[in-house]
Formats: C-alpha cells, structure tokens, sequence
C-alpha cells in the first residue's frame, strides 16, 4: 500500500499545478456555503441578542430601522432627535425602566461611539464594572472592554470634532476615564458612556463660564439645537475638571434638550402594551420593537443567502464537472502508463487503488483547504457582517 | 522451456492472420525475431505474454500450458517470469530511476523487501548512474532511459526477457550499450532473451534469428 501511496503522491507532484487548483477550487466549493451559513447564523443570533434589551425603543418619527440601528449597536446615522422632556415625561411612568440615549457623539476618528445615558441602562443592560465607577460627574466617562484595551490604561479620552472641519462647533473635550466595563460581547464593549449632562455638554448646551463668554460665535449660534440662549462661546475650556467644574453652565430649558432615544424596559406586558397604544397616534414620536425590526432585516439577510446558496450551488456543481473532466482526461492521457501498468503484471484493481488513492489525497488536501478557507474567512467575516 | 504448436490468431477489423505451427527456446538460447512490418512480431510477443487474448494453440512455458492460465496465474507470470523491453521505454517520467526500475515491485501485491533494494542498487551501478538514482527520468538522454528500462525488465530476476525493438529510437553507440547490458545480465540471472528487431546489426549476439517475413502474407512460421 505504501508503494501506491508513493507513487499516488509522485503523480500528484509532477502535475502540482493543476492539483492545487483543483484543491482550491473544490476547498472553495465546500468553504463557501458552510461559512454563508455559519455567518448568517451568527449574525442572526448577534441580532436576535441584541434586540431583547431594551425590548422597546421610543424615539422621533421617520426611519424606524436607523432608530434601531443606532439604539441598539451604535452604528448608522439618526437624523432625528426628541427632546428630553419627552424622556421625563415618559419616566415618570413607575412601571416601566428606562434610560435615555443621546449617540450624536463619537471618539477615535468615529470609532468609539458616546453614549450620553444614565446609569440605569448599565443596570438594565447588566454590564459590570470591571474597575472604577461611575460617571458621576460632568466630563468623565465609562469606557467599554474594547476601549478600554486601546486606551491601554491612559486616563483620558479625546472626543471627535462634530463636523468634518469643526468651524463654529464645539471644540473637543478630554474626557476623564472614570471606569471600564467588564467584557460583554455586545456594541457596549466599544461604546463609550458618559451622563446626559456630558453629552450636552459636547453638544454645546453649557460650557465653563469665562468673562470672555462673549463673542462672533455668539451671535452665529445663538439658537443652538432648538434651544435658545445657547451658543459655543469664542474660548472653550476644553479640558472638565474639579478646579472649573463649578463653572460650568448650561442655556435655555433642559426640557428642550435634544436626545435621540429612549430604552424602555416595561416591567409588565399590560405596561407594554399600555405604552405602544399610547404612541399609536402620536406625530412626533414612535415606537419600535427591535425584535420585530431585526425579524424584517433577517427576512432580507435569508433572501441574500438564498441567492447566494444558488451561486455556491452553481460553483459546486462547476468543481464537480471539473473535477470530473480533468479525472477523465488524466486518465486518458495516462493510458500508456496504465498499459506500461498492465505489461508490468500490475492487476486492474491495483490500477484501480492507485486512482482512488490519488483521488483520495486530493480530496484530504481539498477538506484541508476548505477548513483553512473556512477559518479564514469566519476570521474576516464578522468584520464584513457583523453589527458590531 | 518455451514451445508454441499451431498458435493461430486474427485480427477481427483485419484480413491478418499469425499462424505459428511450431517454435521452440531452450533456456538460455536467445532468439532474435526479425521481419517487415506488420507481419506478426509484436503481436507474438504480446500472445506469449498473455497481454493479447483469444489466440488458439498451445504456448507452454517451464511445462506450463499458458492457454490454460488463468488471467491472474498470467498476471504474476509477467510480473515474476517475464521482464519486458520496449521500444518506446515506456517509463514513468514523474518517477525517479530507481521508483522506475522498482515499479514491478511496486505495482505486485507483495511490499517492496530488501532484495528488491539491493538488486536495483546494483543495475543501477551497473548502468553507471549511482549518483542519479533519485533523479527524474525525464531529465535522462534517451540512451540513459532505454538503460534505466532495461534494469526495470531485469529488477525481478525474469526467467524469459520479452524486448520489442528495443533499440530502434538509439543510435549505434547506445544500441550496442543496451545489447551488452541486456546480454550481460540475461546471462548473469540465465535468463532467455526473445527479441524483435528490425536492425541486422548485432544478430550474431543471438543464438537463433528467425524470420517472420513468409508471415505477412498469411504463411505459416515452422521452426526447423
């Protein structure tokens, strides 16, 4: 057995070249369909996590996917915003739990989202404190796992400038890092949280009280996001600490402040339901349920894989009629070697066995690769699928 | 040792006939088959090998009647009693000499054992290409492969060398280096040389030269 093996092997070596593209073609084939659905399960279990907590979402009418989106994995663009009035109206409400969310903001070039909240969606979302506390007070932050890793242990944190030239915005603020969560495998691990006063802060709202509070800026941003009275004076402190944080001051009425959305964990199904009935008719705010949202996406991502199961299914079905002509004319071109074979006293069945064997360790090789494809793939996948 | 009575056989596609009444080898005596094309030669070779079915007559080899044979009793019989020259080499150009010279081994139901080595350590040496037994064939001369096939014919000790025009691709040189080396070790292991050839040169190396020409136009070979 060890001779055909050998000479199985001196076969496949002298004809490597086309050997090694049938392996990759077939490792292709057999790659391709189990990491599309090993991807899309995933996925649809990333989503279908994510989308339990909050299991409501109450925010401005218009796109009710980028509400969820944005509320629940950080990502996407929210052109819309209520105001916090509405979030305290709506808190008041003893049986439900919720925490606003205000995601205007980033840090690291748009790579850290700021989670303007309160600590209840820490305490609703079961994330831990690996060490430190809370934010507490105004300029301070609690990092997620994965921004806490990049940080690398620097103590603060530089916010993004709003707009893509900053002119007239707020300058960026250096957030002291007060905290860092333990590890939860969800869009918290690289969000960054901070209180709604900070985000407001970053907004424009308030600011460190200078006697140069005064300025061209002024007059430009007068009526700063709907609130009147607020302006981004003309020589930011950028820099929140115990020395300037009694200066710091807001304009206009906070009831006018802008957030983006509201996580609300009803404590009971009648609260639930009470709740979706109450914003039934209302013009300027919504309500979604993430679970149902996510359903329509994955109804979508199944549409895609179907498609995508025909191409592999037509890619399988070409590896196969490859695989099936080059046998064959290998085969045909080796007919004087199997004669030479035959000459040699070699039985049918021992021919036979050399073939089988050749195909054998092509087929291993192919079962390799495409384990190796299927690893390689998973490995750069999530970054292509993933939410987060 | 090797006797063939009435051997008859056609092709069905043609009007050729091989007729064969008597032909006899002793052992040792080294037979060189000579005759135009297309009068027989090959395929009389090939009948006695057993490579060709459908042949009528008597073939008896070391008092074996080989009609009778079954196709596996004429498998060990060219694997173990029969060491074939061809024209064309017939080598295995992805093998290395010595995967060539051992490939009856290879190919038989029984592993590659330690004689096997050593016989082909020693053709080889006897070839002159000790250093290049790992070597691809391919990258032989023609001269150098014929030599390498000749070793491969001879790796199994065979009582009978069946060679078919075995120096009709090599010049004068390498002809008579492939005579030698095939005489030399057919009498080293006794072993009887039936050969087909179209050169009249080194005929006198056989003990026997018998003309098949009478054969072509549906004659009939008898052996005086």
């Amino acid at each position: 057995m060890s001779g055909i093996i050998r000479l199985a092997f001196s076969y496949l070596r002298s004809q490597w070249k086309l050997a090694v593209t049938l392996v990759v073609i077939i490792g292709l084939a057999i790659a391709l369909p189990i990491t599309a659905n090993r991807v899309v399960s995933r996925y649809e279990r990333e989503l279908t996590a994510r989308s339990a907590s909050p299991p409501l979402l109450v925010g401005a009418r218009g796109d009710r996917f980028d509400l969820v989106l944005r509320s629940q994995f950080f990502v996407g663009e929210l052109q819309q915003s209520m105001t916090y009035g509405e979030f305290a109206s709506l808190k008041q409400n003893e049986e439900l739990v919720s925490a606003p969310l205000h995601l205007v903001h980033s840090s690291g070039q748009g790579a850290w989202p700021v989670v303007g909240t309160t600590s209840v969606y820490l305490t609703a979302q079961q994330l831990e404190l690996e060490r430190g506390a809370v934010f507490a007070e105004l300029g301070t932050c609690v990092v997620g796992a994965e921004v806490a890793e990049w940080l690398q242990g620097a103590s603060t944190l530089k916010t993004d400038l709003p707009g893509t030239f900053g002119f007239g915005d707020m300058i960026p603020y250096d957030l002291q890092v007060v905290g860092s969560l333990v590890r939860s495998n969800s869009p918290d691990d690289r969000a960054v949280f901070v209180s709604l006063e900070t985000a407001w802060l970053l907004d424009g709202y308030g600011h460190v009280h200078q006697e140069s509070d005064v300025g061209t800026a002024v007059n430009r941003n007068s009526y700063l996001h709907g609130v009147p009275g607020a302006h981004i004076p003309a020589d930011s402190e950028a820099h929140i600490n115990s020395q300037n944080r009694h200066l710091v001051h807001f304009h206009g009425d906070r009831t006018d402040y802008r957030i983006s959305a509201v996580g609300v964990w009803p404590v009971t199904s009648e609260a639930s339901a009470l709740l979706k009935v109450g914003y039934q008719d209302n013009r300027q705010l919504q309500i979604v349920v993430p679970h149902d949202e996510f359903g329509k996406l994955m109804q979508q991502v199944v549409k895609v894989k179907d498609v995508l199961d025909l191409v592999f299914a037509l890619l399988l079905f070409i590896a196969v009629v490859m695989v099936i002509t080059t046998t064959y004319q290998s085969v045909q071109l080796r007919q004087t070697h199997l004669e030479t074979m035959r000459y040699l006293g070699c039985a049918v069945s021992r021919v036979r066995l050399l073939l089988i064997t050749e195909f054998g360790v092509l087929a291993g090789f192919a079962v390799l690769t495409s384990i190796l494809f299927t690893i390689l793939f998973e490995a750069i996948a999530p970054s292509l699928l993933s939410l987060f | 040792m090797l006797s063939v009575r009435n051997l008859k056989f056609g092709y069905s596609q043609t009007s050729f006939q091989l007729n064969v009444s008597l032909f006899d080898m002793e052992p040792g005596q080294h037979t060189a088959i000579t005759g135009p094309s297309g009068c027989g030669k090959t395929t009389f070779l090939n009948i006695i090998a057993g490579v060709i079915a459908g042949a009528t007559g008597q073939i008896t080899f070391q008092d074996e009647e080989l009609g009778q044979a079954t196709p596996q009793r004429m498998r060990k019989f060219r694997n173990e009693a029969v060491g074939f020259v061809f024209q064309d080499f017939r080598l295995l150009e992805y093998l290395s000499i010595r995967d060539n010279i051992l490939l009856p081994r290879t190919l038989s139901t029984r592993p590659v054992n330690q004689d096997d080595l050593v016989r082909a350590n020693q053709l080889i040496s006897r070839v002159g290409l000790d250093q290049l037994e790992d070597r691809h064939v391919r990258n032989l001369s023609r001269g150098e492969q014929q030599r390498v096939a000749v070793c491969r014919a001879l790796i199994a000790n065979p009582a009978l060398i069946l060679a078919d025009e075995p120096t009709a691709n090599l010049d004068a040189r390498n002809s008579a280096a492939v005579w030698d080396l095939l005489f030399d070790e057919a009498n080293a292991i006794g072993a009887t040389i039936l050969a087909v050839t179209h050169a009249s040169v080194g005929l006198d190396r056989f003990s026997q030269v018998i003309a098949f020409d009478q054969l072509r136009n549906g004659g009939e070979l008898c052996q005086e």
